[in-house]
């Protein structure tokens, strides 16, 4: 049966190693610009939402893990836990540190899971818990204003499950999903306007084949869960830039647009998207052709239409992005899977840990006595 | 999904079109196309789209001749004016037309022409009203 202080223990790994994995991502990239990959953006998007995929499995893997070691299939050898790997670590003189200041910093989640049953602990918990219904219902607005926006739009044409239709109230062509069809939206505007209308659809129809608008509804759903984790933004945003620059080159190169009809075509687009017409919510599951809402990060939407636009005038083909995945998801996933074991709380007891605790020990009976004299001192 | 809300105006484009079934009566796609400026460099396809979702709206009908689509307007010009006059007026001019007219009077391009014109219409709708 699993209990609530195992659930609380997994909501935390999750956002531990979410963070974890985004400074890794962040290194990951600067090393990919280094090897002249700076341009391989299909394969960094799959990789980005490989990991994202561990980080949000990595509870079923560490149970899994568990009870193949309490099974005692995996081989014994050094601990994995990082805590466990400290204590290793400081014993054998390779990190100075007070071994009181150490163990405190080694209890600090344990020391955390107490301060949560404290009164204010319960205050914060409450504080989650509203912000994760205040997140809940914001996107169950947002879907229900997108239904909204839908059912007033009107068929244009209907193709196996994906179903185009034209609306006079969205001023931005976007692509979603029901439980069945795939639907593309665009402003009715854009209808006299040849040429746009075959980018903006060409656009969508290839986020569709990428299989965006499912996982921007992943994200959406998660969002609430994880709403007070900056990593969760920080990753969010890297996932649109790389979807957008994906999706971008992929059009250019299977259809053979003209790059300067592209551009054009995607700032009247974001010139269209500024009226004040019905804006999407953010939270709304849907894959827009350019975001043109201006909130708090209202400056991010240009900078990402510039750097779009910078990277198709570039054009620089990408080469195998499937193999450059593949070499780079195996270690990269290993490692978050590694991670999100070595974050687990360390067995009670163990030789190491013991042995740290003598030491701490000592030194507060030595505060509290004085020094010890020691060989050639007045004392001894 | 919900029923649809009828929409009571038309967008930019649809009114280019409607000015163009309101000239010619009825018209087929390529009429339509064709009364167009040819700068618009619309594709029958398109041209077609327009019609069909105005159609949808409940502002043209079609009927069927052999192959082709005869659209006709059901909503005449004069009605559809007074239709956005008076949206306008509500939106714009706190629901008192008097504001509005008081507006277009003060308009400084207003010629006299223009304005005889007005106070004809004015009086013929003075005199019909007293009958």
């Amino acid at each position: 049966m699993i209990n609530a202080d195992t659930l609380f223990d997994a909501y935390l790994d999750v956002n531990l190693l979410l963070a974890f994995v985004c400074g890794l991502w962040f290194v990951l990239a600067r090393f990919l610009d280094i090897a002249g990959l700076s341009h391989a953006v299909t394969a960094r998007l799959k990789m980005l939402r490989a990991v994202f995929l561990a980080v949000i499995v990595s509870p079923v893997f560490v149970a899994l893990f568990a009870l193949v070691s309490q099974a005692g299939y995996v081989a014994s050898g050094p601990s994995v836990n990082l805590a466990d790997f400290i204590v290793a670590q400081y014993l054998q003189g390779r990190i100075e540190m007070n071994p009181s200041a150490l163990e405190e910093m080694l209890n600090l989640r344990s020391r955390f899971a107490e301060a949560m049953t404290s009164p204010a602990g319960q205050v914060v918990q409450w504080a989650l818990a509203a912000g994760i219904l205040t997140c809940l219902a914001r996107l169950g607005w947002s879907i229900l204003s997108l239904r909204r926006l839908i059912a007033e739009s009107y068929v244009w044409r209907r193709f196996g499950r994906v179903e185009l239709r034209v609306s006079d109230t969205a001023s931005v062509p976007f692509s979603t999903r029901g439980i069945r069809s795939r639907i593309v939206v665009l402003p009715s505007a854009m209808l006299a306007r040849e040429d746009d209308l075959r980018i903006a659809l060409g656009h969508e129809l290839q986020h569709l084949r990428q299989g965006d608008v499912e996982w921007e509804i992943v994200l959406g759903l998660i969002r609430p869960f994880l709403f007070w984790n900056p990593a969760f933004y920080v990753w969010k945003h890297q996932v649109e830039e790389l979807r957008e620059l994906s999706c971008d080159r992929q059009v250019l190169s299977r259809r053979g647009y003209d790059v300067a009809a592209y551009c054009d075509c995607l700032l009247r687009v974001c010139h269209d998207g500024l009226r004040p017409r019905r804006l999407l919510a953010v939270e709304a599951p849907v894959v827009a052709l350019v975001r043109t809402e201006n909130r708090v990060f209202g400056s991010r939407s240009a900078a990402l239409l510039k750097r779009r636009m910078m990277s198709v005038i570039e054009g620089r083909a990408e080469r195998h992005p499937r193999l450059v995945f593949a070499l780079l998801a195996g270690p990269v996933l290993a490692l978050t899977l590694t991670a999100s074991v070595a974050i687990q709380k360390p067995g009670d007891w163990s030789q190491d840990r013991i042995m740290l605790s003598t030491i701490v020990n000592l030194e507060r009976l030595a505060a509290v006595n004085g020094p010890v004299p020691s060989f050639g001192s007045p004392g001894y | 999904m919900s029923a649809k809300k009828k929409t009571k105006f038309l967008t930019e484009v649809e009114l280019e079109f409607m000015s163009k079934l309101w000239d010619l009566g009825a018209a087929t796609v390529r009429d339509v196309q064709d009364a167009l400026a040819p700068a618009r460099k619309l594709a029958y396809t398109s041209a077609a789209t327009i019609l069909r979702i105005l159609e949808q709206k409940d502002f043209v009908t079609s009927t069927k001749q052999g192959k082709t689509f005869i659209y006709t307007a059901t909503l005449s010009k004069d009605a559809y004016q007074s239709r956005s006059l008076k949206n306008l007026s509500e939106k714009l001019f706190d629901n008192a037309p008097a504001t509005l007219v008081a507006r277009l009077v003060d308009d400084d391009d207003l010629s006299q022409e223009a304005l005889d014109e007005i106070r004809a219409l004015i009086d013929k709708r003075l005199r019909d009203d007293k009958r």
